[in-house]
């Protein structure tokens, strides 16, 4: 014990208290609010229809370019329509491209992380020998030119999104996946006769989980980002379809007239993205300090 | 000139340090920690005079290693707060800048640690790690500093030095990293050497081979050593005296063939019976202490050792006994209000009961 | 099962690694048996394939060739399937008691792990198990069973490591320095607490440490290793007070007893053990043995026997007579 922040550790056991139970590190205030806010997103995003919103493609040429009226919570955009309602229908496009790449990433990657940090062996050096390859190619060139080629809708982009994360994803599982391979209670559940199923899934995935929550946050922030770029080049949804890309690359013409049209489709990405982020970190903070006592 | 183990209340004089190389008065070191205040030196005072030998033993979480970095002055400033005062060859530690500080590092007083593989650099050659020491606090060239090294390192037993020079410390073994390490700290010929846990971890053999090759170093050079362990094999037979610390307190101390001979304290008792020992037949019972040590930031009233002390009192569990010399030998000092019979330590239990 | 037919037994057994394109024989060519109900203590220092021999018992590392059988079965040549069930009769308790447990899971899952993975019990038996086991491990089944293994010490965590091993009923218990990273007072305590475990549960033990006092307190005989050979083997008492192997007297005058009247004379080995990769021909300590002669070099010298349950591999060893 030469290291003053382990006599430090062994002179606060974590058990002080005589029943001990170790305090848990708590989450702040803004945890809660942001957490509220992707809530709210997604939530509002999903029962869209029942919200009484206007149709967020119908054009209405009388009220076109208006500030924020009581008709019009956060105005119109050049073709009249409410953008309140484009926004929380192109909050859907956000949502389903950047959840659903990263779920992709995790399902496929993740696994194939797990299964090579626990085997090792020449399947691990074979296949995280064809991430390196794949990593070293610029995903978002990769990205841009199958979605030109392929088809720019939404599915299509997020199984092309999906699958370029794929590597990166195992790289990061199989990271996370290894410090815990390697422990003794592993070998110990191999001893005692358990199956390599049972191993990655009682032993390892319930330690991996939570180490790669925030990495898959953050993952969801960038895809959505991603899909931003592919909107300014005019290859993500296609109008009339509304997308915060999409809002966002239109506005940029409509700048001076009406700066509403750039701006809260862009507040609420910045304000969804801010919220993944800081979720994410909260959320590794917490996870890491209960495994730490190492 | 070995000096006399006297607990002072106030800072040392002039004259008192004069033989002495360290004198350590009312220390205590404490950290901040989310949990609160951590004691980990709840009031240490010792003394060290030149050539001798101190073993201080202690289980983890008894102070020991802070007390050592305390010794030399290497605690991170942002989180530590020290009261008392150390006393280094007339120089206060406590307190003191890393300016004055830097003049003692390496030079006069020095440290080996426990694990080598984490106290040298990895990607920096044996002759580097051993000259910049000797660069930085003499006049050498690089020349004289790469011979010195060298010489060095053939004190300490490693064979073949000249190439063993440009090893880096994956090449090495276990056992002759430990011996680097020692040469490191050995470079500039300081007074006095720290050494925590130096052989933990080594196999017994060389543990046997870098103690002596310690010792013998420390007669050559009549350097002082500190060797702060939680193994009282260790300490036996290559100390002049020993200090027993617990729960951030020293709670014996006298000279090393007194201590054995004669224990006080429970806790020492209880330690050396807690280990097994070749001489014993095999399926020997241990007497094992109950219960684990104490909480640092919450200390219990009294003596901290009394939750699992066998001859614990009301008075044990109220009272913390101060540390004392024993009534007819003042060099042997103890914290206990009911010392193990026998010897010199008679029962004393209150303070105005004195010899 | 007759009194002399070992339990355990383990018969020239190899154990090889690549390191790069070197092979290294960690273990080469280890025989050995334990008897029911007895505690064979393996000692050696870091690099002699004391734990990798345990490790090769449980097939953790493979062998590359010997046997290891358990009453009666070669656990070597069993087929996956098999080796799970067989598995479960030779449990394995690791040196870090922190690493050993899986943090996010409680201990009574954890303890109740293997019979929830041979569905042995019914929900009922199994919670009365867990608890019989902690309880006999000396933690409160009250207080441990829904907490997580952060929340203890290292010396708990370590019980809880036992009480995992125990619950089926195994027929051996390897122990790999189950103690080593354990503090002193606490050391004690967990050796207590083996035998007391060994008398109430009939255990069959193969406790691997370097720490010599330790293996002599707690094993009925005791072996001898050196890079990957056996040297010694004999009765406990036995092996330590005549040690005919000179390795074997080399350790024991090495080691530090807390008196200071005892000055040591220890036979200062000479260099350092020689690389595991390149071991030296015939017997393996002849570089470091002071009576190393010609025969040394060209012969590697077998286990003989030379004193009731005492045998050595050495061709000089001290013959000391009992008086």
């Amino acid at each position: 014990m030469s290291d003053i922040a382990a006599t430090v550790a062994s002179a606060a056991p974590e058990a002080a208290d005589d029943d001990g139970i170790v305090k848990k590190k708590k989450v702040g205030v803004f945890f809660w609010i942001f957490t509220g806010w992707v809530a709210l997103v997604v939530l509002a995003s999903i029962l869209a229809p029942l919200l009484g919103l206007q149709d967020p493609n119908n054009a209405n040429f009388d009220a076109i370019n208006q500030g924020p009226t009581t008709a019009h919570l956060l105005g119109t955009d050049d073709l009249g329509r409410d953008i309140l309602s484009r926004v929380i229908y192109g909050a859907r496009v956000s949502l389903i491209v950047g959840f659903g790449a990263m779920s992709i990433g995790m399902i496929f990657g993740g696994t194939l992380g797990m299964v090579a940090a626990y085997r090792r062996g020449a399947v691990d050096s074979f296949v995280s020998a064809v991430s390196y390859v794949m990593l070293a190619f610029p995903a978002l060139v990769a990205v841009i030119a199958i979605v030109a080629f392929w088809g720019h809708d939404i599915w299509k982009i997020t199984i092309i999104v999906g699958i370029a994360s794929i590597p990166l994803v195992y790289r990061v599982v199989r990271a996370a996946t290894l410090s815990y391979a390697t422990r003794e209670f592993v070998t110990a559940a191999k001893s005692q006769g358990a199956t390599d199923i049972r191993i990655l899934t009682r032993e390892l995935l319930p330690n991996v989980l939570p180490a790669i929550i925030s990495f898959f946050l953050i993952g969801v922030a960038s895809v959505i980002i991603l899909e931003g770029a592919l909107a300014f080049l005019g290859l993500s949804v296609q109008p009339p379809t509304a997308s915060w890309g999409n809002m966002i690359s239109e506005s940029r013409t409509y700048l001076s007239q009406n700066p509403w049209l750039a701006l809260f489709p862009s507040l609420a990405m910045f304000l969804f993205l801010i919220a993944l982020n800081l979720i994410g970190d909260s959320l590794r903070q917490v996870l890491d300090v209960q495994d730490s006592k190492l | 000139m070995s000096g006399e183990l006297v607990v002072d209340e106030g800072f040392p004089t002039e004259e008192e340090t004069q033989g002495l190389l360290l004198k350590v008065t009312d220390l205590k070191t404490s950290f901040a920690t989310p949990r609160g205040r951590v004691r980990a030196v709840d009031g240490v005072s010792l003394e060290l005079g030149r050539g001798e030998t101190l073993g201080i033993v202690g289980e983890s979480g008894s102070g020991k290693t802070v007390l050592s970095r305390s010794i030399m002055g290497l605690l991170p400033r942002r989180t530590t707060t020290q009261s008392g005062s150390i006393v280094f060859d007339g120089t206060e530690i406590v307190g003191a800048e890393d300016k004055t500080l830097r003049t003692l590092w390496g030079a006069k007083i020095a440290m080996v640690f426990q694990d080598p593989m984490t106290s040298l650099n990895p990607v920096v050659r044996i002759e580097r790690q051993i000259t910049e020491s000797l660069r930085l606090h003499t006049s050498m060239d690089k020349a004289e500093a790469k011979a010195t090294a060298i010489s060095l390192l053939g004190q300490v037993g490693i064979p073949s030095p000249t190439e063993r020079v440009r090893n880096y410390p994956h090449q090495l073994s276990g056992g002759m990293r430990q011996r680097v390490t020692i040469a490191i700290a050995l470079a500039c010929s300081p007074r006095l050497l720290l050494a925590d846990e130096p052989t933990t971890g080594l196999d017994v053999t060389v543990q046997a081979q870098i103690l002596d090759l310690l010792s013998s170093l420390q007669q050559e050079r009549h350097m002082a050593v500190i060797l702060v362990t939680h193994d009282l094999g260790v300490v036996a037979t290559r100390t002049d005296k020993i200090a027993v610390m617990y729960a951030g307190r020293i709670v014996e101390t006298t000279t090393t063939r007194r201590l054995f001979a004669d224990m006080a304290m429970p806790y020492t008792k209880a330690l050396l019976n807690s280990t097994p020992r070749i001489s014993d037949p095999s399926h020997t019972r241990l007497t094992a202490i109950d219960g684990r040590p104490p909480d640092l930031i919450n200390p219990p009233p009294g003596c901290a050792f009394a939750p699992r002390c066998e001859s614990a009192t009301d008075q044990c569990r109220t009272e913390a006994p101060p540390l004392r010399p024993a009534p007819s030998d003042p060099t042997h000092l103890f914290a206990c209000w009911n010392p193990l019979p026998g010897g010199t330590a008679g029962r004393v239990t209150t303070l105005e009961e004195s010899p | 099962m007759a009194a002399d037919t070992p339990l355990l037994s383990i018969s020239d057994l190899v154990v090889t690694f690549k390191k790069g394109r070197q092979n290294v024989q960690a273990v080469a060519g280890v025989s050995f048996d334990v008897f029911e109900g007895e505690t064979l203590g393996l000692v050696g220092e870091s690099g002699c394939g004391k734990s990798t021999t345990g490790r090769a018992i449980v097939r953790i590392e493979e062998p590359t060739s010997g046997t290891v059988r358990i009453d009666g079965t070669d656990l070597t040549k069993l087929a996956r399937r098999d080796l799970r069930k067989a598995r479960t009769e030779i449990q394995m308790i690791f040196q870090d008691p922190v690493s050993s447990l899986n943090p996010r899971r409680r201990v009574k899952d954890i303890v109740a792990e293997p019979l929830d993975i041979w569905k042995t019990q019914t929900g009922d038996e199994r919670a009365a198990t867990v608890r019989e086991m902690l309880e006999a491990v000396g933690l409160d089944p009250d207080v441990a069973s829904e907490r997580y293994p952060r929340e203890f010490s290292g010396g708990q965590c370590q019980r809880i490591s036992i009480a995992r091993a125990l619950v089926m009923k195994p027929k051996v218990l390897i122990c790999d320095e189950m103690v080593s990273a354990l503090d002193v007072s606490v050391q004690a305590q967990i050796l207590n607490l083996v035998e007391d475990l060994k008398a109430r549960y009939g255990l069959t033990l193969v406790f691997i440490a370097h720490d010599l006092a330790v293996v002599k307190n707690v094993s009925d005989r005791v072996a001898v290793m050196y890079l990957g050979r056996l040297c010694e083997i004999a009765p406990s008492d036995e092996l330590y007070s005549r040690p005919a192997h000179p390795y074997t007297e080399a350790l024991l005058s090495a080691v530090l007893e807390p008196d200071p009247s005892k000055e040591h004379s220890h036979v200062t080995l000479s260099g350092e053990p020689p690389s595991p990769i390149d071991p030296p021909s015939g017997c393996r300590f002849r570089t470091r043995c002071p009576k190393a002669e010609e025969r040394c070099a060209a012969e590697v010298p077998e286990l003989r026997e030379i004193a009731t349950g005492h045998q050595v591999a050495c061709h000089f060893p001290t013959l000391r007579s009992t008086s």
